[in-house]
């Protein structure tokens, strides 16, 4: 097991955790909050010593002040690789490069626990077809997944096709989904467990609160 | 007496504020929902100018015998500063957005470097907007300066809009979310509106064309109200069930 780094999320999981060398994938719409799920993840990998990693399609500074937010050191041990599309060796337009590219990266980290946050899958559904990017996602997770690592992905929802969505989740180990309801006049993000491996689906929704770098669940009832 | 018309014409504006109302009501619920700071920024200042336009166009609809009177011409005055800045930085607010999006990371339009300049203009018109104010107080007489200020002030919201419109189509062929893609149309659409609206008004009003109190340009802002509707609906995807 693995801790999300969120204490109510780690008490509505089974098993107090994510499953070890596992995949999750964390679907939300863009700006609802499936990257602070990845920040906290990564928080706690520090705290353990883990060896954390991050492949963001975002600029390396606008992360890191994101992730400070949430009380990440922006001074904390970690390899951050930018993956734009772009011609480094970490450009998302040449697929095959970027897979060997993070392979070497991935071979000079410590053996130990190793936590990887991704944040370019829906950028890659920008730039290639879905059929390309299932299988660079398949190979890449499991090669991850061997080398001891649990994964966490986030992908926007709406930026993706429905059906891409779909086959993202059946890749991944676990599925977390942020949604936002509207109800009448009101309006308020919910989360739920999708899908975890090796535990029962519980279906059931949870208000998520996100207030001084931390985030909350509470039971939702409708 | 009041005229079926001027009922009429109440009915259609009481439903434009209502309309708008409810789209500033619903962009600053979903602001509080979100929690990125681009996001949250793009819903609160689609709430502040719909919040804004319901203001405007209340004041048209409900007081229109106090429109030229001393007290409502400063109002004006200000609304017209603050319907700039509002632009402003809600237009700099969608551009950030599409920006975080793009995988090219490209600065196209060279948006970044001219987005100084275009507060620097704004800020500049906001702070001329003193010498009418200051005409209408009585303090300075009515000088050619007026015609000058108008002009540039009509002539940089013209530009403005029109270099606002290049940015997002620049962006719209990056995006790949309808609901952005929805979200983007109707920002043009409502841009090319006050586009019109600037550049109409003084016609119609040296041809009299007017419906009661209403300028025949103040139908568009009708318009307004649907595409800011339309954006408050297209601001995130939401779900009105529960399924398992």
């Amino acid at each position: 097991m693995v801790s999300t780094g969120i204490e109510d999320l780690d008490h509505i999981l089974e098993d107090r955790g994510y499953p070890d060398r596992s995949a999750i994938l964390l679907i939300s719409p863009p700006g609802a909050g499936n990257a602070p799920l990845a920040y906290l993840f990564l928080k706690y990998g520090f705290k353990c010593d883990d060896t954390v990693m991050c492949l963001t399609s975002k600029p390396i500074t606008d992360l890191l002040n994101d992730m400070a937010v949430f009380g990440v050191n922006k001074q904390s041990p970690a390899q951050y690789i930018q993956c734009y599309a772009d011609t480094s060796p970490y450009s998302l337009n040449n697929l095959t490069n970027l897979f060997i590219n993070i392979k070497k990266q991935i071979d000079t980290l410590a053996a130990d626990h190793k936590r990887i946050y991704i944040d370019f899958l829906s950028a890659l559904y920008m730039l290639h077809p879905a059929k390309t990017v299932y299988t660079f996602i398949c190979g890449l997770i499991q090669y991850l997944k061997d080398q001891g690592a649990t994964i966490v992905a986030s992908l926007d929802e709406g930026v993706v096709a429905l059906e891409a969505q779909r086959s993202m989740e059946m890749v991944f180990d676990g599925a977390i989904e942020i949604k936002i309801f509207e109800e009448r006049f009101n309006i308020i993000p919910l989360m739920r467990v999708k899908k975890m491996m090796s535990q029962t689906p519980s279906y059931n929704y949870y208000r998520l609160a996100v207030s001084k770098g931390e985030i909350h669940f509470h039971d939702f009832n409708t | 007496m009041i005229s079926t018309l001027e009922i009429l014409l109440l009915l259609i504006g009481t439903a434009t504020v209502l309309a708008l109302a409810y789209s500033s009501f619903r962009a600053f619920s979903i602001r509080r929902a979100l929690y990125e700071k681009t996001y949250r920024q793009r819903a609160l200042w689609t709430g502040a100018f719909a919040t804004y336009s319901a203001l405007e166009i209340a004041l048209i609809v409900y007081f229109p015998h106090i429109i030229g009177s001393l007290a409502i011409n400063i109002a004006w005055l200000i609304l017209g500063s603050a319907l700039l800045l509002i632009l402003t930085i809600w237009a700099s607010s969608n551009i950030k957005v599409v920006v975080s999006l793009d995988p090219y990371h490209k600065n196209r339009m060279k948006w970044l470097q001219t987005k100084k300049i275009v507060w620097l203009i704004s800020i500049l018109i906001v702070a001329m907007n003193i010498a009418p104010a200051l005409y209408l107080l009585g303090y300075i007489d009515y000088a050619p300066v007026f015609t000058f200020i108008n002009t540039l002030q009509l002539t940089f919201f013209v530009a403005l809009l029109v270099y606002l419109i290049s940015v997002a189509l620049a962006y719209q062929s990056v995006i790949h979310d309808k609901l952005m893609k929805a979200y983007l149309e109707s920002f043009l659409f409502l841009l090319i509106i006050l586009m019109l609206n600037i550049v109409l008004s003084p016609v119609s009003s040296a041809l009299g064309l007017f419906i009661g109190p209403f300028a025949l340009t103040d139908s568009l802002l009708i318009l307004s109200a649907f595409f800011l509707y339309r954006m408050s609906k297209s601001l995130v995807p939401v779900i009105t069930k529960i399924s398992l």
